[in-house]
């Protein structure tokens, strides 16, 4: 190409992106701050709902009452109206010229309900890192997915899959023990170790999904060094009025069917009192590629939950309960016995099996149940501080099922039941002068036991491990920056023991300690300009399966040795987060660059074989190394008129290990996401009509280490996406319906990150119809 | 309301510390492996005529293997050209017990692959009862002499539906990997086919 055309181009490019960000600087990039309070006490009032019309925007004022909206426009009058159950809603006319600040005080209105506390209370977290919430729009789309298909859609999450059936959230490239989930506040404690142990989480339980990116090891301890994923459910209603709602959802790969419902209430004899009960049941059969089905995939699912709350005064009390249990399949072409095995099997690039459609799921499977049970203390303070106490137990039964000898597939290989108990406590200050703190402490005591009678040597041994942290978060708010510095400290010990192969006594005490720390802030520039940077250490003690694992990984063809000796990882992660959003452009780019000391994984041990009776088996043993990721993530939104937008999420990580001057295997390769979408005018009964159409592109994993891994990165791949949604509005009642197809082309692809890309080729095309129902 | 919310924090801290005193591992119980096979045995008796009836007076042939699949260093078998024999294959379980019958019992999901003889030495026929087709038992005819070659014994346990598409014929297959499975036995030692006459004497 000529170099003035190249120049040219530039130019172009320049000056568009110019005229851009010009176009923003005119009129709409005012933000109003402001507070709700009751009347009579002075006291802030949470879960207030606050409209702004025209634009139909809306927020809900937090624990403290604070609300917020930006890019209103300058000179434009607005409404503003205030509501909350048991005030009368107050309305008022707003003209901005700048940026604005709002008292709204509200007074209880005539029917007097002044022990009425509202619930709900804003943001389940507040930090300095930026949070990524799933709209409402994915939530629907992605409706009948596990977790990680839920949050993969966030620009730098991705998923780490066994097949098509197990999937794993990945964020900035890590997983499993480097990331934490919170499940309704509590920390989800499954054996999460494993690679293919997917978060035991109904997602129909949650409205709201938020992914933290930055290390949040101050705030949750240990694990929390590569993000946090918090699933939330909704506060439970005030009002002594049946609601609820139902979805139901087919989709065609799998021909998979799930009915998910819900009904809450609140006591209209006990005042206070109010209630909720959930369920869901989910049933698909083999998923079908695009040339051939994928023997043994199918799932099934059924899970409860329910929640009580008891709110007097400003105290309230809440039990909850949940059960998730599930049965998946396991691809039984990935049932193999030898490296020759795999090797055959990577030469024809798909399985050699051909199985029709079946809904029956037989072994290799896994059988999962996994209860939480909650108790949470919550007291509002007149002064505006907080005290929340909670209890939580989560007892997981995990039992993995295996081809065996003789008469005992139906015998688990591996049953093991991981039960944890935590006690959090966390008083939050009210802000008084800008300053604000937040003191904590967490207790957790985990014990792990295999249950006998496996006739197989357990994988991990038995073990319990209690853990202790305290924190303390100082944050100082101003109206154009927030500043946050925190500090942490743990102590774990671990208490193993367990027989080997050879009935020999393994296992020992261990103690861990760690000091972590967090320095961030959020800088608010004005014109819809915002800043956020968080340096964050955090730590992890080194997993069950790291320290004493000796055995077979059957569908890896290789012997992994764990290392008894392993230090913590202590992970220093930098994210700097520059955003902008206006009345047409929005875009937050996320950069970050994380140094992890003693960093764990498995590596090839150089000659090292296994010899048994049913072949050979290379050796894997867990080392430590230095590792350092770096990264950015960007998420772009641009407004046409008539309804037209365009979003484009783009994700790059490169990680290397610094000590050996090697690249880590599994991490995602360069990825990108844009949809061009258009919002149907449709108007009387119909609500929030659009149509939306994907483009993925993923390229190939270059940055490997050969030799390391039986097949070199698969090749790039596009996928096409279509989706489309109303909203149809019956009286008081809504009905959402919402069609996607995934992989519209059909196309034969295989990803980096499946685990089972050795055998078989990923989904292929998948329409799926949601019906939602609330009322 | 203060009795109250006193009654719940201690309630909410007793429960806490109740949970956090009364949890500890169990005792961890060996659990004596029973999933692999323990040890083996390879038995070749020459037979003769139709009925492949045993020859008297020839000592049979044991190759042994240990838990390892491995055959004591130096194990080797000398067959006779233009003889048969009948291989039969003894597996042991943990307890050291025979259990080969289990590959039998579940024929369905079992067939044992023959490798490694040159091209045109051996041919070897299926004998299980009930027409089974696992090979636990089989005729092992040697066609010609050759040189010695490491002898493959491989017992494959095969995915739900892969026996289907299988033959006899598949017996030697070198692409066995393509028939979906692990190895439960995969047993390797030295073989010589010799002409008539030079019998095990070395």
């Amino acid at each position: 190409m000529p170099l003035y055309i190249r120049k040219g181009i530039i130019a172009l490019l320049f000056s568009a992106i110019c005229s851009l960000v010009y176009a923003q600087h005119t009129g709409c990039t005012l933000t109003v701050n402001g507070r709700v309070t009751d009347s009579d006490t002075g006291l802030p009032l949470s879960g207030v709902t606050v409209q702004v019309n025209p634009g139909e925007l809306q927020a809900i004022s937090d624990a403290h009452g604070y609300f917020h909206f930006s890019h209103l426009c300058s000179g434009t009058s607005y409404q503003v109206t205030a509501s909350s159950v048991g005030f009368e809603s107050a309305a008022m006319q707003l003209t901005p010229q700048s940026d604005t600040r709002l008292n709204i005080a509200l007074q209880h209105g005539t029917i007097k309900l002044h022990d009425v506390e509202v619930v709900g209370h804003g943001r389940s977290v507040i930090t300095a890192n930026p949070v990524k919430a799933l709209s409402r729009e994915s939530i629907a789309e992605a409706r009948g997915g596990n977790l990680a298909e839920y949050l993969g859609v966030l620009p730098g999450v991705s998923m780490l899959q066994t097949g098509s059936t197990i999937s794993k959230p990945v964020i900035n490239g890590m997983h499993s023990n480097r990331i934490l989930v919170l499940n309704n506040g509590i920390r989800q404690e499954g054996q999460q170790w494993g690679s293919e142990h997917a978060p035991e989480i109904d997602p129909f339980i949650a409205k709201d999904f938020e992914v933290i990116k930055g290390a949040e090891g101050v705030r949750y301890g240990a694990d929390a060094i590569g993000g946090v994923i918090i699933a939330s459910p909704p506060p439970l209603p005030v009002d002594p009025h049946l609601s609820g709602e139902i979805h139901t959802l087919y989709q065609t790969n799998g021909r998979m069917g799930v009915v998910s419902g819900m009904l809450q209430s609140a006591i209209k004899q006990i005042k206070g009192l109010s209630w909720r009960l959930q369920g869901t049941v989910k049933r698909g059969g083999n998923i079908q590629t695009a040339d051939y089905y994928l023997g043994n995939t199918g799932v099934g699912e059924a899970n409860v939950s329910a929640a009580l709350q008891y709110s007097k005064g400003r105290t309230s009390l809440e039990a909850y309960y949940s059960r998730f249990q599930t049965s998946l399949g396991i691809l039984t072409s990935a049932h193999i016995g030898s490296m020759e095995d795999i090797e055959a099997r990577l030469e024809a690039g798909r399985p050699f099996e051909n199985y029709p459609f079946s809904y029956a799921i037989a072994a290799p499977r896994q059988a999962v149940v996994h209860d939480l049970g909650k108790l949470k203390w919550h007291r509002d303070h007149v002064n505006g501080s907080s005290l929340d106490i909670q209890y939580g137990i989560q007892r997981n039964h995990r039992q993995e099922y295996d081809l065996r000898r003789g008469d005992r597939d139906a015998l688990p290989m591996l049953d093991m039941v991981l039960t944890t108990q935590t006690l959090d406590a966390s008083y939050r200050m009210a802000q008084r002068k800008g300053w604000q703190s937040q003191f904590g402490t967490n207790l957790s005591l985990q014990v792990n036991n295999n249950v006998p009678g496996t006739l197989n040597t357990p994988l991990i041994p038995n073990y319990d491990s209690f853990s202790t942290g305290l924190f303390a978060i100082q944050r100082f708010i101003r109206e154009r920056y927030e500043l946050e510095a925190g500090v942490r400290y743990d102590f774990k010990t671990f208490d193993a023991a367990g027989y080997d192969s050879d009935l020999e006594f393994y296992g020992g005490y261990r103690q861990f300690h760690n000091v972590s720390g967090t320095l961030g802030g959020v800088l608010k520039m004005g014109n819809g300009w915002q800043l956020h940077s968080n340096i964050g250490l955090a730590w992890r003690s080194p997993n069950a399966n790291e320290l004493y694992s000796n055995g077979l990984h059957h569908g890896a063809a290789l012997y992994e040795i764990g290392d008894p000796n392993l230090l913590s990882e202590r992970s220093f992660k930098w994210i700097t987060t520059p955003s902008y959003a206006g009345e047409h452009f929005s875009f937050s780019l996320d950069l970050y660059a994380q140094y992890i000391n003693h960093y764990i994984y498995a590596q090839p041990s150089a000659g090292e074989y296994i010899q048994s009776i049913r072949g050979t088996f290379p050796v894997f043993r867990y080392g430590q190394t230095n590792a350092t990721f770096l990264g950015a993530d960007l998420s772009a939104q641009y407004r046409f008129p008539l309804g037209l937008s365009y979003q484009l999420d783009a994700s790059v990580i490169r990680a290397r290990d610094v000590e050996q001057d090697t690249y880590l295997p599994y991490i995602p390769s360069d990825r990108l996401d844009h949809y061009i979408r258009w919002e149907i005018p449709v108007h009387g009964q119909f609500t929030n009509s659009y149509i939306k159409l994907g483009h993925r592109v993923v390229r190939r994993q270059t940055r490997y280490e050969p030799g390391t891994d039986y097949a070199p990165p698969p090749p790039a791949y596009q996928l096409l996406s279509a989706y489309g949604g109303t909203r149809v509005n019956v009286g008081k009642h809504t009905l959402d319906l919402t069609l996607s197809v995934t992989n519209l082309l059909n196309s034969s692809y295989k990803e980096y990150m499946n685990r089972f890309r050795y055998f078989s080729h990923d989904m292929g095309r998948n329409t799926s119809l949601k019906l939602a129902y609330f009322f | 309301m203060k009795n109250n919310r006193k009654t719940i924090v201690i309630a909410l801290l007793a429960l806490g510390t109740l949970g956090i005193n009364a949890c500890s591992k169990d005792d961890p119980q060996p659990e004596i492996p029973q999933e692999e096979v323990n040890g083996a045995k390879l038995t070749f008796v020459e037979v003769a005529g139709e009925n492949n009836e045993v020859v008297a007076g020839v000592e049979p042939i044991e190759i042994t293997f240990d838990d390892k699949g491995l055959a004591p260093v130096g194990a080797h078998a000398h067959l006779e050209a233009g003889k048969t024999y009948r291989l039969t294959l003894t597996a042991y379980d943990f307890a050291s017990r025979e259990m080969q019958q289990e590959f039998l019992n579940d024929a369905d999901r079992h067939q044992v692959f023959i490798l490694g003889a040159p091209e045109g030495v051996l041919d070897y026929v299926y004998a299980d009862p009930d027409n089974a087709r696992v090979g636990v038992t089989g005729y092992i005819h040697v066609l010609k002499p050759s040189d010695g070659f490491t002898f493959n014994y491989i017992v494959r346990h095969l995915n739900e539906g892969v026996k289907a598409s299988i033959t006899a014929a598949d017996w030697n297959n070198p692409g066995y990997n393509q028939f979906g499975g692990a190895n439960d036995l995969d047993l390797k030692f030295e073989m010589h086919p010799v002409e008539a006459g030079h019998g095990d004497d070395h």
